[in-house]
């Protein structure tokens, strides 16, 4: 199992000590993780900004119970999810519709990005894009996936990756 | 298996879900399968390209900026009370309407111009409140008075004004003395007071609430103060010694040098332009002419104190200077700031980087704005050491 470099292992004990520099040095090695994931998922820069810092202050209020087991990174990217999850259901509870279909979002122009495949994954609909991401850029397994959204089996979220893979495929077929 | 059954099953073979037998048959099959075997090919092409996505969404700057914010300066805080403040504002609103369209709350024409005398009356009246108390104020805090000062003394005998005295009270222009060891104590009606021992002797300047200013000539003062706005001023040879709540204790030596040491909250010392602020647990020294030493902790070592001294009395002194950077600690970290200051320029980036060891700068605080005596810089690391000490 992959653990941490023992540079932030120290910045974590240092934070764990009340160093709030050494936790602003362990942020600043984070936030673009944070940042990138919730631009995929989220597909909106204010509302990325939003998690990435709420995601930390969160973090240095809970760094006591950071695990010398557990990576701090992957620590950080739970809560960020936790973040990303809260605002996706306000924004589900405000559209009533989009919490059961999957939908297409509507592209925000003030992303850019070179790399066609992630221009691709940002394009996928909300919860799609969601699923595909958890599993297949994340790293969390079907399981852990279906432990986030409740509302979808294991099965579900097979399918949901399975199909997304598809896409992908028939779009960068030539690429790939 | 046949070529559907097979690609029903290779997102599951590639995932590593499969079972052993069931792995060995798709395997056998994409050996000789070209079709299934490119379909493969494809997963892992996919695969490969997701995990070498790069990271390439830059956070905006402002966003280390309000981490630093909230963690060392509280503002996130301040912003989210406000926001709390105004959701809570705004479904007060939704109520309201909520309450007129259901018409309950249905006001007739009259009903909400009584609703607008209602507010005016409630206006006029927080505005005769508001000025009531600015006048109470005014005349208790203002124009008030606190002389005359109590004199509370078990045996010790006293001069006021030079002369033996047995008075229980001393007021603005007096000079108090105590020529003995024994100690007597000034109460100051609603401030606090002071005790003066060891051939303590004060001129008392001036007794209103809104300054309260003493000389300090010679002797111990022990100043205890318990209100935020106490308004005490102490003189020293030019020097002036701002209190407010807090405990310190001022002794002036034989030879004119005034030792005073803070041991709760802090005490603003204050020379021209110079200022100290002497956080509890340090000392400092003003020499008779009233300048401002390099404070000190405490606990600091006879040899640090020493060395100390010697760098005072010449900052090119290099061999002093090493002996306070290898003796100094986290404790000293006042000291060390206030020595950057006082050091010639080619001196303060070792002094720098000792204190950066036990207090890493806030983000916003830059090495040069340190080694450029940056004043803004330094009131912003000694918050972030101040907490922490």
């Amino acid at each position: 199992m992959r653990t941490d470099h023992e540079y932030i292992k120290l910045l974590i004990g240092s934070a764990q000590r009340g160093r709030k520099n050494s936790f602003i040095d362990l942020c600043e090695i984070n936030v673009k993780k944070i940042y990138t994931m919730a631009v995929r998922i989220l597909v909106d820069l204010d509302k990325a900004k939003e998690v990435t810092v709420n995601t930390s202050l969160a973090a240095w209020e809970n760094i006591k119970f950071v695990r010398p087991d557990t990576p701090f990174d992957i620590w950080m990217k739970g809560i960020a999810l936790f973040n990303i999850f809260t605002i996706i259901r306000e924004q589900a509870s405000k559209s009533e519709s989009s919490s059961e279909n999957l939908k297409p979002i509507t592209p925000n122009t003030a992303i850019h990005s070179k790399n066609k495949l992630e221009l691709l994954i940002m394009s996928l609909p909300d919860k799609e894009r969601l699923i595909f991401i958890l599993y297949s850029i994340e790293g969390y397994t079907y399981q852990e996936v279906s432990d986030f959204l409740p509302e979808f089996s294991v099965g579900e979220i097979k399918f949901v990756v399975r199909e997304t893979r598809k896409k992908l495929i028939e779009a960068l077929k030539d690429e790939l | 298996m046949n070529c559907d059954e097979i690609r029903s099953k290779i997102d599951d073979y590639f995932d590593g879900l499969l079972n052993p037998d069931e792995s060995g048959s798709v395997r056998q099959h994409i050996e000789f399968c070209p079709e299934c075997k490119s379909k493969l090919k494809l997963l892992q092409s996919l695969s490969e390209e997701l995990k070498g996505l790069p990271l390439e969404f830059e956070p905006p700057k402002s966003v280390i900026k309000e981490i630093t914010d909230a963690l060392l300066y509280g503002k996130r805080e301040e912003e989210l009370e406000k926001k709390a403040k105004e959701k809570k504002e705004d479904s007060l609103k939704k109520q309201k309407r909520k309450d007129s369209a259901s018409g309950r709350g249905k006001k007739s024409k009259d009903d909400r111009n009584i609703g607008k005398g209602d507010s005016e009356f409630k206006m006029l009246y927080a505005g005769s409140i508001a000025i009531i108390f600015a006048l109470i104020y005014y005349f208790t805090f203002i124009t008030g008075n606190t002389g005359p000062w109590n004199i509370n003394s078990q045996r010790a005998a006293y001069k006021v004004n030079g002369i033996t005295s047995t008075a229980k009270s001393v007021d603005a222009g007096d000079t108090f003395e105590v020529p003995g060891k024994d100690s007597v104590k000034l109460v100051i009606p609603d401030i606090g007071s002071i005790i003066l021992s060891n051939s303590a002797s004060i001129k008392i300047d001036e007794t209103s609430k809104s300054n309260n200013q003493v000389t300090l000539k010679s002797g111990r003062f022990s100043f205890t103060l318990q209100k935020e706005e106490a308004n005490m001023h102490i003189k020293y040879s030019g020097t002036s010694i701002m209190a407010a709540r807090n405990n310190f204790v001022c002794e002036v030596d034989p030879n004119g040098y005034l030792t005073i040491s803070s041991q709760t909250g802090t005490t603003v010392i204050k020379r021209n332009s110079e200022i100290l602020n002497l956080a509890a647990d340090y000392l400092c020294k003003l020499s008779p002419d009233g300048s401002i030493g390099i404070p000190y902790h405490n606990s600091a070592s006879n040899k640090l104190k020493s060395a100390l001294s010697e760098y005072e009395a010449n900052i090119q002194n290099y061999e002093a200077l090493t002996v306070i950077l290898v003796e100094a600690n986290s404790s000293d970290a006042l000291t060390l700031l206030r020595l950057i200051k006082r050091s010639a320029p080619a001196n303060r980036e070792m002094i720098y980087q000792k204190l950066y060891l036990f207090f890493p700068p806030p983000l916003d605080v830059t090495r040069l704005s340190i080694l450029n005596l940056n004043e803004e810089a330094f009131i912003k690391w000694w918050k972030e050491i101040e907490w922490q000490l």
